[in-house]
Order: C-alpha cells, then sequence, then structure tokens
C-alpha cells in the first residue's frame, strides 16, 4: 500500500488561506490503513483547524473510497463546489487527481506522501517497492536490493556490512544483501550470487514524465 | 597474467613479479595545492603509484582524475579512483576517456561512501551502476573495444578505433561481512575482469592469513594481484575508534592490549607495520602492500625503507 | 457545555479512584462531566477533539496507576495519543482548551481531586490570560 504521513499542522496552516471555507477531504483505502487521512483522521483534523488561531469561514469534512478514481470524486462535486479551497487528505495520487477534477479550486495536500510498503506491526510501517518497472525479486529471494539495500546495488553486499547491518545506520537498518544471502544459504541458492548481475534499465523507471499503463483489451 | 593490458608502471612491475608498494592521498578541500605538494614530495620514489581518493566520505574534494593529472606532472603515478555514487555510467565512461586521454592508467572501481557520511547528505545519490558492473564495463571498454551499450569505441565508421585501455583495480575487504562470502566476492569480481585488488588495512593477520589461504585454494591469486593494506598505528585512540566505530575492520584485542601496554604507540606502530610487510612478503599469493598513511604520508618512506623495499624498481 | 472539564476515565482503576473521591468527601464542581470508557488505551480521539470543540474547556483522559492497567499498557497508549493531541493543539495555536493524561490510584481521593481541579483552573486561566 501507499504510507503517507501527516505534514505537521503548523505547515498546513500556512498553506490554507484564512477566512476561507475549507472542504476537509479523506480516502478510505491506504491512508486510512497507515492512520493518516481517514476518515477518523477528517474528523480530528478538522476539529483542531476550527479551533486554531488562524480563523477560517467554515470547515467541512468528507471522506470517499479513493481519491485516485474518478468515479469516487463525482460523489463529492457538490461538496466541493460549496468550498473555496479543498485540504485532500490522500497520497500524491489522489490530491493531483482532485486537482485535475476541480481545476478552478486549490487542492491541497495535507500528507507527505512517503513509499510503497508494508504494515510490519502496529504502528509501523517501511518501504518496499521503489516502483523501478523491471522486478528482479526472483533472483534476490524476494527482499528487493533497490529498496533494502541503501545504495541499490545490484551486485551486493559492499564493504560497509556488519554483524547484519548497513554501515549508514548500523543500529536500525539492516543489510539488504546481507539479508538476501542469508536467505538465498537456507533456501540452497547462494549460486545465485555469484552470476554478475548487468546493470539496471533505468528507462522502466520513472525517467522523464509520469509513466502509463494501457490495457487495450479492457479499453472502451 | 601475461601480456600487459594497459601500459601502466604498476603493472608492469607486477607482471614482473616484484613486491610492490601502493601508496594513498586524498585531494585537498579546494584549489589551495600548497599540503598535496608536501605529500607529493614524501611519497615520490617510496612507493610505485598512489590512490588518489574521489571525494571520500562523501566530502567534496578536488576530483581523482583532477588531482591525477597535477600528480603525474610532478612524476608521480596515480591510481585514479572512480566511485559509483556520483556518476552515472555517463559520466564515468566520459571521465575515463579523458583520464586516460591524459596520462591515467590505473583505475580503482569502488561503489562509494553513503553520501549520508558527507558534508552534502541531502545530495541525491547515482549509484546507476554499482562495483562489479563498473569492473565489468571499463574491461569490456577495454577487452571488446565497445562502450557499456555496445557501440564500438571509435570517432566513426571509418575512423580506428581507439579505446581506454586501464589496469583496473578494486577493493576486497576480507573483514566484512559475511565473512564466509568474502572470497567468493573476490572470485565474482576477478570473473567481472579485476586484475588487482587492494584489501582494508588489515590488523587482524591470522583472519587475513585465512582469507588468503582461501584465495590461493581457488587459484584466484593467478588471476588477480592481491595487495594487503596497511594503516600504521600512530595513537591508541586511533586504534580503539577503529575498533568500535568503522565497520569493516577487525582487530585482535591482543593488539589493543600490546598497543596499551607500549610506551611509545607511534613507535610500535611502526614496528607492527614491519612485521606485517615482513610477512606478507612471506604470504604466498600476496604481490605487495598497500600503505594507506592518510596525513601521515611522510612516515611511509622511512617504513618502506626499513623494510628493505627501497629504492623502488624501475618497470621495464 | 462552555467552561465544561470531560474527564474520560476507564471503568477500572479510574472508576474507582473516581467513586472513592467522591465517597472521602471530596466533590468536583458540576462543570466535571465524566464519560466512561473500557480502558483509555480505547479513547477515541475523534470524540475528545469534538468536545473540545463544541465548546469544552478540557478534556482529561484518567487511567489507572502506570503499572496497574488491567490491559497492561492500555493507559500508556492512552498516554501517548494525549501527547500527539497536545502537540496539534499546540501547534496550531489553539486557546483556551487544554487536554491532560491522569494516571489515578484508587486510595488517593484527595489528590485526585487536587489535580483535577488544578487542571482545570491552570486551563481556564491560561485562556483567560490570553
Amino acid at each position: 500500500m501507499i504510507v503517507a504521513e501527516q505534514k505537521p499542522i503548523t505547515d498546513i496552516l500556512d498553506m490554507l488561506p484564512e477566512g476561507k471555507r475549507i472542504l476537509v477531504v479523506g480516502c478510505d483505502t491506504c491512508v486510512t490503513v497507515c492512520l493518516a487521512g481517514g476518515e477518523k483522521e477528517v474528523k480530528v483534523l478538522s476539529a483542531a483547524l476550527r479551533m486554531a488561531k488562524k480563523q477560517f469561514d467554515e470547515i467541512s469534512g468528507v471522506s470517499i473510497e479513493r481519491q485516485c478514481d474518478g468515479e469516487f470524486i463525482d460523489e463529492i462535486r457538490e461538496q466541493v463546489a460549496a468550498a473555496d479551497v479543498v485540504l485532500s487528505m490522500a497520497c500524491g495520487a489522489g490530491v493531483q487527481m482532485m486537482s485535475d477534477f476541480f481545476p478552478d479550486k486549490p487542492v491541497l495536500p495535507a500528507l507527505n506522501t512517503l513509499f510503497m510498503g508494508s504494515n510490519e506491526g502496529a504502528g509501523y510501517w517501511m518501504e518496499r517497492c521503489l516502483g523501478c518497472g523491471d522486478c528482479v525479486l526472483d533472483l534476490t529471494a524476494g527482499i528487493c536490493p533497490r529498496t533494502r539495500c541503501s545504495k541499490g546495488l545490484m551486485n551486493g553486499p559492499c564493504g560497509g556490512s556488519e554483524n547484519g547491518k548497513c554501515e549508514v545506520d548500523p543500529e536500525n537498518l539492516d543489510c539488504g544483501w546481507n539479508l538476501i544471502y542469508q536467505r538465498l544459504k537456507s533456501l540452497n541458492r547462494l549460486d545465485a550470487m555469484m552470476p554478475i548481475r548487468p546493470p539496471q534499465d533505468w528507462s522502466k523507471s520513472h525517467d522523464g514524465g509520469p509513466r502509463k499503463l494501457i490495457r487495450e483489451d479492457v479499453q472502451l | 597474467m601475461s601480456e600487459i593490458k594497459s601500459d601502466s608502471n604498476l603493472e608492469k612491475l607486477l607482471a614482473k613479479g616484484e613486491f610492490v608498494v601502493t601508496g594513498e592521498l586524498g585531494p585537498p578541500k579546494s584549489v589551495d595545492m600548497s599540503v598535496l605538494d608536501g605529500k607529493i614530495a614524501a611519497l615520490s620514489g617510496a612507493v610505485d603509484a598512489v590512490n588518489i581518493t574521489d571525494n571520500q566520505t562523501a566530502i567534496v574534494r578536488i576530483s581523482s582524475i583532477g588531482t591525477a593529472f597535477y600528480v603525474m606532472a610532478r612524476g608521480l603515478e596515480p591510481v585514479v579512483q572512480m566511485t559509483c555514487r556520483d556518476r552515472n555510467r555517463l559520466a564515468i565512461q566520459a571521465d575515463l576517456l579523458g583520464a586516460y586521454l591524459n596520462g591515467a592508467r590505473n583505475l580503482l572501481c569502488l561503489t562509494g561512501d553513503h553520501q549520508s557520511f558527507g558534508n552534502h547528505p541531502q545530495a541525491k545519490q547515482v549509484y546507476d551502476i554499482d562495483s562489479m558492473q563498473l569492473i565489468y564495463m571499463v574491461k569490456q571498454m577495454r577487452d571488446e573495444k565497445t562502450f557499456q551499450c555496445g557501440e564500438e569505441i571509435r570517432n566513426n565508421k571509418k575512423s580506428d578505433i581507439h579505446e581506454p585501455r586501464f589496469f583496473i583495480g578494486a577493493a576486497a575487504n576480507p573483514f566484512a561481512d559475511p565473512l564466509e562470502w568474502r572470497v567468493s566476492r573476490l572470485e565474482k569480481k576477478a570473473a567481472a575482469g579485476v586484475d588487482f585488488v587492494q584489501t582494508q588495512c588489515v590488523y587482524d593477520m591470522d583472519c587475513f592469513r585465512r582469507w588468503m589461504e582461501d584465495v590461493v585454494a581457488r587459484d584466484l591469486h593467478k588471476k588477480v594481484k592481491i595487495l594487503a593494506g596497511i594503516t600504521p598505528i600512530r595513537s591508541l585512540g586511533m586504534l580503539r575508534y577503529m575498533k568500535s566505530s568503522v565497520a569493516g575492520i577487525t582487530i585482535p584485542d591482543s593488539l589493543i592490549e600490546r598497543f596499551e601496554k607500549t610506551e611509545d604507540v607511534k613507535e610500535e606502530g611502526r614496528a607492527f607495520a614491519l612485521e606485517q610487510i615482513e610477512q606478507f612478503r612471506q604470504m604466498e599469493g600476496v604481490a605487495g602492500v598497500h600503505i594507506m598513511a592518510i596525513e601521515a604520508e611522510k612516515t611511509v618512506r622511512g617504513i618502506v625503507e626499513d623494510a628493505g623495499l627501497l629504492p623502488r624498481p624501475q618497470a621495464a | 457545555m462552555a467552561d465544561s472539564i470531560l474527564i474520560m476515565h476507564c471503568k477500572e482503576g479510574a472508576k474507582r479512584a473516581l467513586a472513592r473521591m467522591t465517597e472521602e468527601g471530596y466533590k468536583l464542581p458540576a462543570r466535571f462531566k465524566t464519560f466512561e470508557l473500557p480502558c483509555t488505551g480505547s479513547v477515541n480521539e475523534v470524540l475528545l477533539m469534538e468536545n473540545l470543540q463544541n465548546g469544552a474547556s478540557g478534556v482529561i483522559v484518567l487511567g489507572c496507576r502506570k503499572e496497574n492497567c488491567k490491559h497492561m499498557d492500555g493507559n500508556l497508549r492512552a498516554e501517548r495519543k494525549v501527547a500527539r493531541i497536545k502537540k496539534m493543539l499546540s501547534e496550531a495555536g489553539v486557546e483556551g482548551r487544554f487536554v491532560e493524561m491522569v494516571f489515578a490510584a484508587p486510595d488517593e481521593g484527595k489528590r485526585l481531586h487536587d489535580t483535577l481541579l488544578r487542571l482545570a483552573h491552570a486551563g481556564h486561566s491560561e485562556g483567560k490570560e490570553k
């Protein structure tokens, strides 16, 4: 899922124009799961904005299934029309789509979108995937060398791996290549460590303009 | 190691079977060359070639290539260092052509310290390729005479091929984890095309010895010239700091005890370095030493002399 | 509703503490309202914020003594939730309202009474001064 966190409320307040009608819009999918922008967070933030020192005309709040899909944005057209500014609590994709749908209103981001990741435990999410467009997880025993290695090496580990930790943060950061090595070892597949993996094709990653995916078989 | 690939002095000496000595120096942080001039003077004649570091610990200094030209003009053969952190494959290949054009022949292919260690932690890291892919690419340029993309290294279809021919080096760390895999990593670098390696500085001679035995058992010393790293100990604080805070350096407790008991740490450090050099000369598979005496370059000549390694031989 | 203080308390140690306090003769002024929770760990931030927004001067989350939570660490989680809300309110420049976490033991009637009144007064005066 996409993991995001709320901007500090000071930053949010700086963005919002005084005296205006603000519509706070949440998203019930990824940002609900990571406790950043769901229905509950909309209510808490709205209450804080109503009590804030900076005064606004009116604060309304609503949450929709997803802000990255037009069919759900359609449902709140009237509420948006009745506001001057939209404060979106969705990830960057949602904020942008909302902005496309309502080009005449400022649509502001209440969150900083962080990464594609997994829930590792209560209140703990970790980055897993960069969206590089060229998945090599079959070669590395299901552990991504781009996200888990601080240098994104394809032929690691480097000399900075010690006691299974990465020298960038020896207390908290596992050496990604040590994880790969240990898992390959337990799968009896250490042979996978020897081939020299060639340079990545970065043209499949984000390298100029937004990437697009078209499925002709489902287009109308 | 039969035919000479690069014409470098270092390569020729190694091909002759000489026990080589390389040194290291870090470029200055500005274009004030006064300190560097002193280091060049200290190392001239004491070493066969000198590594020029490249934005070491991600702190900005004059580039390795830029400094290499300065050093060459003053009679010292450089080992240019190229890291993967700051440049993509285009910049690297372009820089290599430029370096070769201006006389550089030895190249050390490194991953590069993470930018968070340096003075520009907010910079975007590159790592377009890693050190293994870099070795392969430099070898491809030299032996297949093509760029990484496969194009021939020539001005146009009618002109001759003029490829850069480097003596390719890399770092090797017998002490980093996973320990059991470190010889395999050297094997992988050998397969990628490395000609010589310099190891991380050695303090645990037993551990190093075991690594060398494994290297020799796999015949790797015949494909790759191995230079053992030495950093002479100059203070107890330095030793303790390395033990506690530097990844990839192993220091046995017995060595700490030895230096805790001694009255003159610098003299003891010198003595230990000389013992090490003697042991490396006896060890099968070790083709030379790489002395990293950063900010103590003036001590190198004395150590090399007392080890009986002066004068340095001339290549044919 | 204005100037009211809401005490959100658990039904275990905090409830007993409030009962004990009353039995011992320490009564709270009428503006104090109470709201019972199974455990302060489950305190609903939306409810807390909306009470403040709708005019309450303050919300006190009253849990068991730190080591005494029946659900192990519910009161500690409540403390962290309260800390987060306090920070948000402070950064937003919210005036005249407060949120506090209090840990109460069942046998400290007078002390609990004094603490609650002190918090209410301090929160109230802070608002008035500004």
